[in-house]
Order: C-alpha cells, then sequence, then structure tokens
C-alpha cells in the first residue's frame, strides 16, 4: 500500500503545467476587455537541476518539458506579450509572482514542518489586464 | 494511516469555498474620472486528487456561505470575474479597475492530495462623469419649397 502510494505520488511529481487563462467582462470596459493569467510551475533538484515543468511552448501537444527550466519570469511574459501581440492589444496593470518551496513538507493539523530541500517546487504567476491599442489606460 | 487521510482530507473540504473580503477603497486611483466604492478580493480553493482528479472545489454562486461543489474543479478566472460582477451588481459598480489574479497551490500528504487556490483582487468603481445630456428634439421647420 505504502509503495503503492509512493509510486502514484511519484507519477504526479513528473508533470508541469503551463496555463494561459483568461476572461473577458464588461466590468473591464470601456478601455480593457480581458483579464489574463499566464502560470507555469516545475521541479527541481536541491534548487538547481532542473527535473520537469510547463512546456512553455501553449501549441505543442507536450504538457511538460524535462531537464529544461521554463518557470522563469521572462518566458512567461513573453508568452503573454505574444498572446497580446497577436489580438493587437496592449498589457495594462501587470502583477508579477515567482516563489520557490520545499517539497517535502508535511502538515500536522496547525503545524507545518519543511523537510531538507531535496526536491523543490518552483511557480511563476503574471496576471494582466489587456486593453484596446489608443485605449486612455 | 486510513485515519490520517481521512483526517486530512476533511479538514482539506472545509477549505474548498469561496471567500469575498470587501474593503474600504483607496483614496487614490491610477484611473482617472471614477469614484472608488470598495476593493475587494475574491478566493477560491479546490482539493485534487494526484494533482489533476478533482474532488472538491468552491461554489462561485455562494462566496462566504462555506458552500462547494463535488467531483468539479471551478478554479477559473472566468468564475474569479463572475464574483466580481456579482459584487458589482451589488454595490452599483460600473467598472473594475487594477484586476490582478494570483494562483498557488499546497501538497497535502505527499501530492496524493492537492490543493489550489485563486485569489482576485480589484477596486469596484463608479464612473464620475455624469452622462451627456440627451440633446433637445430639433423643433421641425416648415419652409417654402420644401415638402412637409
Amino acid at each position: 500500500m505504502r509503495s503503492l502510494a509512493f509510486a502514484l505520488a511519484l507519477t504526479s511529481l513528473t508533470t508541469g503545467c503551463f496555463t494561459v487563462d483568461s476572461a473577458s467582462s464588461a466590468l473591464l470596459e470601456p478601455d480593457a476587455d480581458e483579464h489574463v493569467i499566464v502560470r507555469n510551475y516545475g521541479w527541481n533538484l536541491f534548487g538547481v537541476i532542473p527535473l520537469v515543468c510547463g512546456n512553455a511552448d501553449i501549441d505543442s501537444s507536450w504538457g511538460s518539458t524535462f531537464f529544461k527550466d521554463e518557470v522563469t519570469l521572462e518566458i512567461a511574459h513573453g508568452v503573454l506579450s505574444k498572446y497580446v501581440a497577436d489580438s493587437g492589444r496592449e498589457i495594462c496593470d501587470i502583477v508579477v509572482m515567482a516563489d520557490r518551496k520545499a517539497l517535502w513538507s508535511v502538515q500536522l493539523f496547525v503545524v507545518h514542518i519543511s523537510l531538507p530541500w531535496v526536491v523543490q517546487y518552483k511557480e511563476v504567476n503574471v496576471s494582466a489586464t489587456l486593453v484596446r491599442k489608443g485605449g486612455t489606460r | 494511516m486510513r485515519q490520517v487521510i481521512v483526517a486530512v482530507a476533511m479538514s482539506a473540504l472545509v477549505g474548498c469555498s469561496t471567500t469575498l473580503t470587501r474593503l474600504p477603497p483607496p483614496r487614490a486611483l491610477k484611473t482617472a474620472g471614477v469614484v472608488p466604492i470598495e476593493a475587494i478580493e475574491v478566493s477560491n480553493a479546490n482539493l485534487l486528487l494526484l494533482s489533476f482528479i478533482p474532488i472538491a472545489s468552491g461554489d462561485p454562486d455562494a462566496p462566504n456561505a462555506g458552500a462547494f461543489r463535488w467531483f468539479t474543479d471551478t478554479l477559473s478566472v472566468a468564475n474569479q470575474v463572475q464574483m466580481l460582477e456579482a459584487e458589482a451588481a451589488r454595490v452599483g459598480a460600473t467598472r473594475a479597475v487594477e484586476v490582478t489574479t494570483l494562483k498557488t497551490d499546497e501538497s497535502l500528504l505527499f501530492f496524493l492530495l492537492l490543493r489550489e487556490k485563486m485569489h482576485t483582487s480589484a477596486i469596484l468603481v463608479k464612473d464620475s462623469t455624469p452622462a451627456p445630456a440627451p440633446r433637445p428634439a430639433r423643433a421641425l421647420v416648415q419652409r417654402k419649397g420644401l415638402k412637409k
């Protein structure tokens, strides 16, 4: 049972995920028309050796990429810029966040215990509002 | 082991709901020509098995009610914006400015269970420029030589 649980957990480790999620709303009008979030996460060994992360090529059929670090603000911002350029709009209200966490952390009710950083989780998050070119904002 | 899994799962389900926090509006805004009504933060959380099978997630139709939906993943920008729209309708706001969204996750039980959270903050405003007055109806003037 323990081996199965460990194997299943390890399987879920061998994935990363690069997502571009957006929504339009009349609330954002009259200048902006879409709110976008670009996110990627992955795993590193000892904080320096990339294991797996989301594939920044969103047109690719492979959702993950191995031994390559694509969890960077530059890449996330580059994907957002390409998404915006293709639609002829501009980026506004951009907020970025990058974080790293220890993989092995155990939560015992209210106590959170981090174990040594053998495997590290890394994520990057870019949020923006898209405006039409020539908008007042 | 079974009891630990059940206990962790039960405590994790408590956190799968949507919340909406209201704050006083800021005094200064980057956007001109609007009156701030309030600053809000909406959040949603879900619980995933093996990082991709949804077990439960918050109900975006009922924030602050502890409501959640089984075997559905409601974490999306569209649902966050839906909650913003509902609050804007409640307070009479016409626009949302400085909208930002962040998504984070945390592992429970060595990735057998994963909890994701999405937070969206915005400032709800109302346009301060009054709507233009309707143009007065022009009186019809009969001129010689023109048909009525």
